[in-house]
């Protein structure tokens, strides 16, 4: 599995302990985020979620154990696995940290091999929470911001050249500079008809003005065609 | 005792003199605990020891560590003042061959 | 040009392996004023085309046994004939043809099998306009009006397009609407929900990776990757889900159904255990 841009967060207080898993962590890629009390663990976990947790049973007496207790109450943390890090001493802490939703334990020393296959094994692989949103839901109304090229243009509609193909009948606003001249800007807009496909990705849809009256056509009559179609 | 090598992942190079250093610290550290007779502070050292200094190729050192700890944790003075110079012996004769 | 305007028809040419939908079509279309030739193999209908200059094609994405087939034919078509040329494509109703691959390789517009009769003719129509017996296409004929050239430095132009946000997962973003965007297209997007995630109520942008059609009702849809290389970023979207998303899929290591947001529950592999005291 290739741990490459995943990322792990460690929460102990020891140096020594600190600068070797380090050393032992980013040779395989991961990004290494450390906090050294249980308080910083929780804020760093909730400001950017990691792959996986690697806690030190002892944090200065209890304050593993008290991360995980409120690590539990935060929304979807069963997404987020914790290994403990123990000594041979630490039996007591050990199997209420299980209780606690700890996934397994690494024994202290810690081995390097053990280390990277426990994380490969506890990492989150699969499919991560998803957020979808009901067809009414108000929140997820997207706006989408295109740019076109308005290539041919007559008295009732124009050609517009752009990535998308617009539906029939959809209701436009169409910002030129060249429109504005022709006293076209405050016109509103409807596509007519289906996009015709033009060149790899592009569409020609036809966007008739809505309301244009006798002034302002003519302005388009009498306008010079510049290049012969 | 006399000097001896230990082979040590030429990876941990960079970051060895810092374990020792701190080692150094411990030594410090443990000296005065003894004359105080603070064994809660000496049963720490001991457990970080047993936990740190396997990961940094001594492995002996963590026993050191390990024994340290629960003669600290009974309040066995005479055990722990052994340990100690075990743990001093150690530091001074190792030396590190990096591969 | 024939001096007789009764005389002169449009010319449409299609390709189908069926040859009782060729006969169905051929007799549809006798309700439009226009020539209709049917062919079932590649070869004769590609030289057809290229000889007789039809005003419209048909093209049945469905050909044969080898896949692609029919989306070949439009790309040679394409590349043979150029950009003017209205080509409809036939796709099977609740078939996983790719219309959106046939879009991108030219395709003007589609139908859906069993044929609609009434869609088919209503279609073609908008494609093929017939004014004093020459045969022109839509967009060259409005109401007899012919389009003038903008010269190529005043073509720029904005507007804005309405889609929704069907879901958010931690790849990136699955728009659904009305409106077809190409592939490797950029795309700038505002949402409610952008703004809730990133934290600026603005336009972010995103590349266009998948995009689609469903057959039945038209609707539309894309997909925009995240930028899987901006750790960042990735972290935001993770931990924005984490707070919004439903846990609906099972935890990999455990037999037990995922937690609902609010609650708590043990990892399964450890024991029971009354909770401690707080």
């Amino acid at each position: 599995m290739d741990l490459r841009g995943r990322s792990v967060l460690v929460i102990d207080d020891d140096e020594d302990l600190c600068k070797l898993l380090n050393k032992l962590l980013a040779g395989s890629g991961l990004n290494v985020a450390r906090a050294a009390t249980a308080t910083d663990g929780l804020a760093m976990l909730k400001q950017k979620a990691p792959h996986i947790v690697l806690l030190d049973i002892n944090l200065g007496g209890e304050s593993g154990l008290t991360f995980l207790k409120e690590k539990r109450e935060l929304p979807n943390s069963d997404f987020i696995p914790v290994v403990m890090m123990s000594s041979q001493t630490d039996k007591r802490l050990l199997s209420l940290s299980l209780a606690l939703g700890a996934v397994d334990f690494l024994a202290k020393p810690i081995n390097s091999q053990k280390l990277l296959l426990k994380i490969k094994k506890h990492m989150r692989d699969g499919p991560f929470p998803k957020a979808s949103f009901a067809e009414d839901d108000n929140e997820a109304v997207a706006d989408i911001q295109c740019d076109g090229k308005i290539s041919h243009i007559n008295e009732v509609s124009c050609l517009l050249n752009t990535s998308s193909k617009i539906k029939n009948g959809t209701d436009l606003k169409l910002e030129s500079v060249f429109l504005n001249e022709m006293g076209l800007g405050s016109i509103s807009n409807k596509a007519v008809g289906f996009g015709l496909y033009t060149s790899s990705g592009h569409f020609d849809n036809e966007i008739a003005f809505v309301g244009i009256n006798e002034e302002k056509a003519k302005k388009i009559r009498i306008m010079k065609t510049y290049v012969k179609k | 005792m006399a000097k001896f090598t230990i082979q040590v992942d030429k990876d941990l190079s960079d970051i060895m003199p810092g374990f020792l250093n701190n080692r150094a610290k411990d030594i410090g550290t443990i000296n005065a605990n003894i004359q105080s007779g603070d064994f809660k502070s000496i049963e720490v050292i001991g457990h970080k020891l047993a936990g740190n200094a396997g990961g940094y190729g001594m492995a002996e050192l963590g026993l050191i560590g390990k024994e340290l700890e629960n003669a600290a944790k009974n309040h066995q003075k005479s055990e722990v003042e052994q340990l100690f110079r075990r743990m001093k012996d150690y530091l001074s004769n190792v030396e590190i061959k990096y591969v | 040009m024939l001096k007789n305007n009764t005389n002169f028809k449009p010319l449409i040419i299609s390709l189908d392996d069926d040859v009782d939908f060729n006969a169905l079509l051929t007799k549809v279309l006798t309700k439009l004023d226009v020539e209709t030739l049917t062919f079932t193999t590649v070869e004769p209908f590609k030289k057809m085309v290229e000889n007789k200059k039809p005003a419209l094609v048909i093209v049945d994405l469905n050909l044969g046994d080898k896949f692609g087939e029919g989306l070949k034919v439009i790309a040679d078509l394409r590349q043979k004939i150029g950009d003017e040329l209205p080509i409809l494509v036939l796709t099977k109703r609740a078939g996983k043809e790719d219309v959106s691959a046939a879009f991108e390789l030219g395709a003007s517009d589609y139908l859906t099998k069993p044929l609609d009769d009434i869609l088919l003719l209503a279609k073609i129509r908008q494609f093929i306009k017939i004014s004093q017996g020459k045969v022109v296409q839509a967009k060259e004929e409005t109401g007899g009006l012919s389009y003038k050239q903008i010269p190529s430095h005043q073509q720029d132009a904005y507007f804005h397009l309405g889609m929704r946000i069907q879901e958010i997962n931690e790849f990136g973003i699955k728009i659904t609407g009305q409106h077809f965007f190409s592939r490797g297209t950029p795309i700038k997007i505002k949402s409610p929900l952008l703004y809730d995630l990133f934290g600026e109520d603005r336009h972010y942008s995103f590349i266009v990776h998948q995009n689609w059609l469903e057959n039945e009702t038209g609707k539309a849809g894309a997909f925009l990757e995240f930028d899987a290389s901006n750790e960042d970023l990735m972290a935001k979207v993770r931990t924005w889900l984490l707070q919004r998303g439903k846990s609906e899929l099972v935890k990999l290591n455990s037999t037990a159904p995922a937690a609902s947001s609010a609650g708590q529950t043990q990892a399964n592999n450890a024991k029971p255990v009354t909770k401690p005291k707080a």
